[in-house]
């Protein structure tokens, strides 16, 4: 026996209830008369409060303990069994964005797809169930688990396909989970995947095309000047030719190009992006005329923020070989501004981000610092020992060089670079701060010399540039994480998508919050919050995500084809009662209520 | 409040009449001959002279014959005066029937005394006693009954030598000898129309009751038919008290039972001598 309600058992106190008031209940019906006198005092008993009286099986004390039990019965719902037999259909449904792709009649897989899955349902009875769960990166529940087919066709109609691409695997395994019981399993896709277990049903509903599409847009902001750069694959038939047009925000046609697209190739189209565009302004590019999938004709592309790191190499006297090769290797640093103290003395152009210098001086507020100091360590040609994965020493090997002057002994800091006992580079890390020294005497090396050398001048001014506020690369596919930066002050992010939804992000100690993947298409608003001591900033930045995906784009092998598997009509679902079940007990209560008041009135009268 | 049928009542008025004893009647000047000697044209009887009386009374046919001074007395002429004493306590609300006809009763002797030209005085016993004014038709409409005393209370404004009339159940705890010698002192004729619901004389056996005093008190009872005969014989003997108490003052006890009817009441008052029929 199992209690659907256990707490429903606290009805069972109404039983003892009844029975105290049936034993304290006075059995003498009342009777008005004039003279009460003339009875006989001896047949008179004391009438004063009331007394405990053998219990009588009345018709009323039945009756209304019938009814407490009716409604314990009602409010506690025991069965036998919490599970029971009935059709379970368990069907995922593909969602990626590729589903919009048009047969030759202009109709959607997706659209096709639902009906399809409508069918199914349809089909079902009202006592079966069905669970929908729509494939993503996270695949998610649509409806369910185990809803009744009228839910599960209204959340249906409301789905949609546009998630980017991803695999079916994990919410075919959701399906799986859930299926224990001896569900149905059925997957709804475009085609039939290179892999699917026998026990899954398959409705495949695409239609084979020839498409081609945008595959990549991306605004173009470094050394190599400012460009738009446009990759355009075609993918199955014939070669053919299809026009890229770019356009502003207003509609305006700035640059067209004739592409002739091969099947399979990418072609790269290059725009310079029209003069006088503030950073955060868009342009459109998009392929015109027709195409089964139209999703990638056309993206909006945004114009990132450049962002330049102001460097200052302090002076020195004489002319110190450090600050030589510090220069020299600055130089070929895109984004980079030096401050040459020896040039422009102590009126810096603004706030440096990167002080370089031998003294041992704290950076400026908010400043990074890097410390060339010799110590005592002899000359070393190796082997160097670096810490992998730091941004610094990223592609930087100094194998062949000869190293003087290293720290020999504990240093202040993280060592990121060593060889033998000598410490070469260390690190100290403050919240937006970073202290780098660089233990080496550059006149008894070749470490300047050595191409490692101006790798790692470059590692550092990029770092700095990543960790200054503001969004690195603002055009991102669907789905790719990014880390935005947060102005000094500021703690949190909140992120506006296109639908209007809100989310609210925490940054780490350097002002750096990183940004999962976004899951819509479209420009997304980076907002500030305000916090105690700086105002809240509505449009701080934008993030554009885009849906480009030459996986999603490709429907040349999209077919329509079923597959059935073995109808199961045993699948163990969850007990639900029936309106006979819900009635039933409601019933007798209120009938045995009624039995009992008649039978309370008579027994009075 | 009680209800009761005014045409029944004015109806029975025509058909009957009170019963007066003339030899009570010795209330003031009216248009009754009264039983003592007065002023009347109706001869009553001689006596001797006496220094002082009025010489206008005197015989002469008497002292021409005997030569004898012979006083000529005259009857006297009367109003006579009915009270009517209406027992108006909760335990003659048990039922509306009950009220009804006591008021009924009530205002068919007040009427009849009116008509046969007596003074009517109505009191009520409904808590204290109040005597009803001029407009007791009205009043009797309008009585709530109240209390428990009932009849057991003392009156000081009754007048003697009145035709005094209870209306009442009679089921008073003190007896009907108490109620006889409080409220029938100095009264022309006593009696009692009792007015009883036919369980309250004949009860039934009921099985486990609790019965409960319309005027206070309550008691368990298993209502069987040796309870009821008890009640019987209790109640016999109640009867028997209100009898020997009333016995020699009237018509003594005239009990009507209320389910009855007006018309049955109206016979058993005829029965008893309260009333008479009139001539045609």
């Amino acid at each position: 026996m199992i209690l659907g309600e256990p707490w429903g058992l606290c009805a069972l106190a109404a039983v003892p209830a009844i029975i105290v008031i049936h034993l304290w209940r006075r059995r003498f019906r009342p009777r008005p008369v004039t003279a009460l006198f003339l009875f006989a005092p001896q047949a008179r008993t004391m009438a004063s409060g009331r007394r405990r009286h053998r219990l009588v099986a009345t018709a009323s004390l039945v009756a209304e303990l019938v009814a407490a039990l009716a409604a314990t019965w009602f409010l506690c719902d025991p069965h036998l069994g919490d599970r029971r037999d009935a059709r379970h259909v368990v069907a995922v449904v593909d969602a990626r964005a590729r589903m919009q792709a048009t047969a030759a009649d202009g109709v959607a897989a997706a659209v096709r797809a639902r009906a399809a899955l409508d069918r199914v349902l349809e089909d079902l009875g009202r006592d079966d169930r069905a669970t929908l769960i729509t494939s993503g990166a996270t695949p998610r529940l649509l409806c369910g688990p185990a809803a009744r087919p009228g839910d599960a066709r209204a959340a249906l109609a409301r789905w949609q396909a546009a998630e980017p691409w991803h695999d079916l695997e994990p919410a075919v395994a959701l399906a799986r989970q859930i299926a224990r019981d001896g569900a149905e399993l059925t997957l709804v896709s475009d085609r039939a995947p290179a892999r699917l277990d026998a026990d899954v049903a398959l409705i495949a509903v695409g239609a084979a095309a020839a498409t081609s599409g945008l595959v990549d847009a991306r605004w173009h902001l470094d050394g190599d000047g400012e460009r738009i750069a446009v990759r355009v694959l075609a993918q199955g038939g014939a070669p053919r030719s299809r026009t890229l047009v770019l356009r502003d925000a207003g509609g305006l046609v700035l640059a067209e190009r004739e592409l002739r697209l091969e099947p399979g190739v990418a072609q790269l189209a290059l725009f310079a992006p029209p003069a006088g565009l503030a950073a955060g302004s868009w342009v459109e590019v998009a392929l015109t005329g027709d195409d089964a999938y139209r999703v990638d004709d056309a993206a909006r592309v945004l114009k990132p923020t450049r962002r330049v790191v102001r460097v200052r190499v302090e002076a020195a006297p004489g002319k110190a070989a450090w600050r030589v090769a510090v220069l020299r290797a600055l130089a070929a640093v895109p984004d980079a501004v030096v401050e040459d103290e020896r040039e422009d003395g102590a009126t810096a152009r603004g706030a440096a981000h990167l002080v370089i210098g031998a003294e041992d001086a704290p950076a400026p507020l908010g400043a990074w610092r890097l410390r060339v100091v010799a110590g005592d360590a002899k000359p070393v040609l190796g082997p160097f020992l670096a810490r992998t994965g730091h941004p610094l020493l990223d592609d930087v090997d100094f194998t062949g060089a000869v190293w003087a002057g290293g720290a020999l002994g504990a240093v202040d800091g993280d060592v990121l670079l060593a060889a033998g006992d000598a410490v070469l580079l260390a690190e100290r890390r403050r919240p937006r701060v970073r202290e780098f020294d660089l233990w080496g005497a550059l006149p008894a090396s070749t470490i300047d010399r050595h191409p490692g050398w101006p790798s790692l001048i470059a590692n550092l001014v990029h770092a700095r540039r990543r960790a200054l506020p503001g969004v690195d690369q603002p055009n991102l596919p669907l789905g790719q994480p990014t880390t935005v930066v947060l102005p000094p002050g500021y703690d949190a992010l909140e992120i506006a998508g296109p639908d209007g939804a809100r989310a609210r992000l925490v940054a780490d100690g350097d002002g750096a919050v990183l940004v999962p993947g976004l899951a819509h298409a479209g420009s997304h608003r980076l907002i500030l919050p305000a916090t105690a001591d700086q105002p809240a900033v509505d449009d701080w930045a934008t993030l554009n995500a885009t849906i480009l995906d030459a996986r999603l784009g490709d429907v040349v092998a999209a077919e329509t084809v079923a597959r059935q598997v073995a109808s199961g009509s045993g699948a163990r679902i969850e007990r639900s009662r029936s309106t006979l079940e819900h009635l039933l007990p409601v019933i007798a209560c209120a009938l045995a209520a009624l039995a009992a008041w008649h039978a309370f009135a008579r027994e009075e009268r | 409040m009680p209800e009761f049928d005014a045409n029944a009542v004015a109806a029975a008025a025509r058909r009957v009449r009170l019963a007066v004893d003339p030899r009570r009647r010795r209330h003031g000047a009216g248009n009754r001959l009264g039983s003592g000697p007065g002023a009347s044209l109706e001869f009553h009887d001689h006596r001797p002279y006496v220094a002082g009386d009025d010489l206008r009374h005197l015989d002469w046919g008497v002292y021409g014959r005997s030569e004898q001074l012979v006083l000529r007395r005259h009857r006297v002429e009367v109003t006579p005066r009915v009270e009517i004493l209406l027992d108006a306590s909760m335990s003659m609300a048990i039922r509306p029937e009950k009220l009804g006809l006591a008021t009924a009763i009530a205002a068919l002797i007040a009427t009849l005394a009116e008509a046969d030209g007596a003074r009517a005085h109505l009191w009520s016993f409904a808590g204290s006693p109040r005597r009803l004014a001029g407009q007791w038709r009205e009043e009797l409409r309008a009585l709530k009954p109240a209390g428990a005393a009932g009849l057991e209370q003392p009156v000081a404004q009754l007048a003697a030598g009145a035709e005094r009339v209870l209306i009442s159940d009679g089921l008073c705890p003190a007896g009907g000898a108490h109620v006889a010698r409080t409220l029938g002192h100095g009264a022309g004729r006593l009696c009692l129309v009792q007015v009883l619901c036919r369980d309250e004389a004949d009860p039934q056996p009921l099985g486990a009751v609790r019965l409960e005093d319309v005027e206070g008190g309550a008691a368990d009872l298993v209502l069987d038919a040796a309870a009821c005969a008890l009640y019987r014989e209790r109640f016999a003997r109640h009867q028997g008290e209100w009898q020997r108490a009333l016995a020699g003052r009237g018509t003594g006890v005239v009990a009507v039972v209320a389910e009855d009817g007006f018309e049955a009441a109206l016979a058993a008052l005829a029965r008893g001598g309260v009333v008479s029929a009139r001539a045609a």
